[in-house]
């Protein structure tokens, strides 16, 4: 190996080196120095070390050296003991992957070797004389650190005098300070003299002895090469303040002593306080995780968002225990509890910030929101948006109520529209039925008046001489032409009254065979080619109605008959009595009336389509319903285009009840003979 | 001798119009309908028709859309409605269908007779000039 000094040192090492005497001057702890030691050594470029290392010193009770230190970025299970004659056989199956470099730990280059620097890398590289020249130096110094710190006389005391923290060497037995350091005598106020004089139980203020001791019971054991506990101390003039304490134990020649290094607390619990504080104000739950799942912090906002009972989930609880309560509870319903849990777990450990919306059990809903740390762990913040959400809610509900008001409008609005339209629809329908109905009464007085005039015209233009015969058929036609303007301006008549609700019946005991007689009779004149069957004998012989009126009901069936069978000339007219009624049918074998029609052959001014080229009004069926209900009876008609229509009407047999009928007189008796 | 069809569904005016046409010495075949009327028309071939419009089976403007449509050898023959129909629409109708004049009722004999005096002028005149119609 050749000799190497400072000046011929690479500048990379010289650099390690450097830093390596800073901090062993520094008042740190072993393990802090040690750490960044290791970390400079690792972070040394070329060698591609990953970052491992290990520390591993002489064991005076074994031949093996023990792991006093190490620093991993990789998931590796370090030996706690390796035989220093065969390093990598110390290190467990597979472990051989990674290149091991294994640099001797000796103050100098002429003694012993006191342990070893393990460091792995990630590829087999064969290191230059030069590289492991410098390495061996930077150990060299790793090892002095570790002497010096490990009690080697005067180093030691230098660096208990010049550290920052209160250090008290003391026997485990008596607890009698043997030697406290200047910090010590600073921060208590008491002259190392007189510390001399204490024991270092006497300085804690919650600590009786039998607890202190109990605390050292680790240490005296052997079990532990350190402990630590949280104290508070007494000043002199009687003030308190708060200590962080690590105990170790020192190997003396002859008897061990032991060395407490009190950490003052205040400034940090001051600080930690104040973001206690600043954490508490936060409206929203915090809970601050380390790269573990394992929570820092919180503020109580988290427990109270989560229901979370704070002495069951201290810091140091796991993320996965604190959900694994909640679900528990049925916070996350059904489903298998332990893959949800783990899901997120998984998630939160991701390292990615995410969010989402979660309803709990109570309707509280909650925002969740992850933030990654920079050096592992995350925050999570709990937000609770129910307020917001009902809001939303409330909004969404107007909204909809607000687009249900204004559909429902629209729908009235069209349905106003469309029952104008329907409206303007029917009035033209109406129209175009009475324009018809003008037409078709023109056309029906204007037949008969043809036939009168017709007659009289023949009458004078009758050349040489009128005969006797002649004479009578001339005036029959006449007569029977009048006769049939009577009866139409009768219907006419009869339709304007009912129309304007001045109908009288004139109630009497009638005889229903009679009228159908005397009607047929009348019938019988203007249809000679028609045949008229009656079987009338099933019929009550006395029907309290309107004569006259039911007359033309009568008349008006017969007449439809006869007009709308021309071709047909057998007219069948039965009667009979039901519950109470009279019925009446007027069957013809005619035209008949499509299904459609049906419903309104009673509705005025309607003409059945099979009705086309055949005369009328479209007043008669009208004017016979009416008629009929007036008398508290009513019509139907059964029809089948091309097979003929049955008229069938039925009236009370003791009339009309009295609310049947707008007005009833009762007619004399005399007016049943018409 | 100058034939006349009546279609008429109305018995006493169809009789009335017989009479008259009988008197004026024509030859009258008679229908009371217009499906009717138009049997007569393609059997015995008449020189004029008078017809009713408003009548069960087939109107007589249906009649006279049929002749001209299905028979328009014969649609020249001289048609003339006679008919209670007097709005003016179903005039325009009427004649539209191709009829040669269109009546109203009540019927003025003297018009009627006026009118089928002339159309027998015409076909008599066609007929001596040696002119089917």
């Amino acid at each position: 190996m050749p000799k190497m000094t400072w000046s011929n040192l690479p500048l990379w090492a010289l650099t390690a080196c450097r830093d390596i005497l800073r901090v062993a001057t520094s008042s740190k702890r072993l393990s802090c120095i040690l750490d960044e030691v290791l970390e400079i050594v690792t972070g040394i470029p070329d060698l591609d070390l990953g970052r491992n290392a290990a520390i591993y010193v002489a064991d005076c009770s074994t031949d093996g050296h023990k792991l006093l230190h190490h620093r991993q970025s990789e998931d590796m299970t370090l030996p706690r003991v390796i035989d220093p004659s065969d390093v990598a056989g110390s290190f467990p199956e597979g472990f051989g992957r990674t290149c091991l470099y294994t640099i001797p730990l000796c103050i100098n280059d002429d003694q012993p070797a006191t342990g070893a620097v393990l460091l792995f890398g990630r590829k087999a590289r064969r290191l230059s004389a030069e590289k492991i020249a410098a390495l061996h130096l930077v150990c060299q110094e790793i090892a002095r650190i570790i002497v010096n710190r490990s009690g080697h006389g005067g180093s030691l005391l230098n660096v208990v005098e010049l550290s920052t923290d209160e250090i008290y060497i003391f026997d485990p037995r008596s607890l009698g300070i043997i030697r406290s350091n200047a910090t010590a005598s600073i921060r208590t106020g008491y002259t190392q003299q007189a510390l001399s004089a204490m024991t270092t139980v006497g300085l804690k203020v919650d600590l009786s002895e039998a607890d202190y001791r109990d605390r050292l019971k680790p240490l005296m054991s052997g079990r532990c090469p350190s402990i630590s506990f949280d104290a508070c101390q007494r000043r002199r003039n009687g003030t308190v303040y708060p200590v962080k304490v690590h105990v170790w134990r020192i190997r003396g020649e002859e008897t061990d002593l032991f060395a407490e290094v009190a950490v003052a607390t205040a400034d940090q619990r001051k600080a930690f306080g104040l973001l206690e504080q600043v954490f508490d104000a936060i409206p929203g739950g915090i809970g601050v995780f380390d790269n573990r799942s394992r929570l820092l912090m919180a503020n109580r906002r988290l427990y109270d968002l989560m229901n979370l009972p704070p002495e069951r989930f201290p810091p140091g609880s796991r993320f996965e225990d604190i959900l694994r309560y909640n679900a528990e509870r049925g916070e996350w319903g059904d489903g298998d509890l332990d893959a949800m849990i783990r899901e997120r777990v998984e998630q939160a450990e991701l390292g990615l910030p995410y969010s989402f919306e979660r309803e709990r059990a109570s309707g509280k809903v909650l925002a969740v929101r992850s933030e990654p740390l920079s050096q592992g762990g995350y925050v999570l913040s709990y937000t609770d948006i129910t307020q917001r959400k009902r809001a939303e809610k409330e909004l969404i509900r107007n909204r909809d109520e607000l687009e249900e008001t204004v559909r429902q409008r629209t729908a009235e609005i069209e349905a106003q529209a469309a029952a104008l339209e329907e409206a303007l629809k029917q009035e033209k329908n109406i129209n175009a039925m009475q324009r018809q109905f003008v037409a078709m009464t023109s056309h029906e007085f204007r037949t008969p008046l043809a036939i009168i005039d017709g007659a009289a015209q023949r009458l004078i233009r009758k050349r040489g001489g009128i005969e006797p015969e002649f004479l009578v058929d001339k005036t029959h036609q006449i007569r029977s032409a009048v006769a049939r303007m009577v009866e139409l301006m009768e219907s006419f008549l009869s339709a304007g009254r009912i129309d304007t609700g001045k109908v009288e019946l004139a109630l009497s005991s009638c005889s229903l065979p009679k009228l159908i007689d005397q009607a047929i009779t009348r019938q019988k004149i203007f249809s000679q080619s028609h045949r008229f069957e009656c079987d009338l004998t099933d019929l009550p012989p006395v029907v309290r109605c309107d004569a006259l009126a039911v007359s033309q009901v009568i008349t008006n069936l017969l007449s439809n008959a006869v007009k709308y069978a021309p071709r047909a000339p057998d007219i069948l007219i039965r009667g009979w009595e039901e519950e109470g009624f009279a019925v009446v049918s007027v069957r013809d074998e005619g035209v008949g009336i499509d299904a459609e029609d049906i419903p309104k052959m009673f509705q005025t001014y309607f003409r059945a389509r099979t009705s086309t080229g055949i005369a009328g009004t479209g007043i008669g069926l009208s004017l016979v319903k009416q008629v009929v209900c007036l008398h508290g009876g009513d019509i139907r008609v059964e029809s089948q285009r091309g097979k003929g229509s049955t008229f069938i009407f039925r009236l009370p047999i003791r009339g009309p009840r009295r609310e049947d009928t707008v007005v009833v007189t009762d007619a004399p008796e005399e007016a049943t003979a018409a | 001798m100058i034939t006349v069809l009546c279609v008429e569904d109305e018995r006493d005016v169809r009789e009335l119009i017989v009479e008259e046409l009988q008197d004026a010495g024509l030859r009258v075949i008679q229908a009371e309908n217009g499906k009717e009327g138009l049997d007569v028309i393609l059997t015995q071939r008449p020189d004029i028709v008078i017809s009713d419009i408003t009548m069960p089976e087939m109107d007589g403007i249906a009649m006279l859309g049929e002749l001209q449509i299905n028979h328009p050898q014969l649609a020249n023959m001289p048609f003339v409605f006679l008919t209670a129909l007097s709005d003016k629409e179903k005039m325009i109708e009427g004649l539209g269908a191709g009829a040669e004049s269109y009546l109203t009722k009540p019927i003025d004999f003297d018009v009627l007779m006026a009118k089928i005096n002339g159309l027998v002028v015409r076909i008599e005149n066609r007929v001596a000039a040696g002119l089917e119609f």
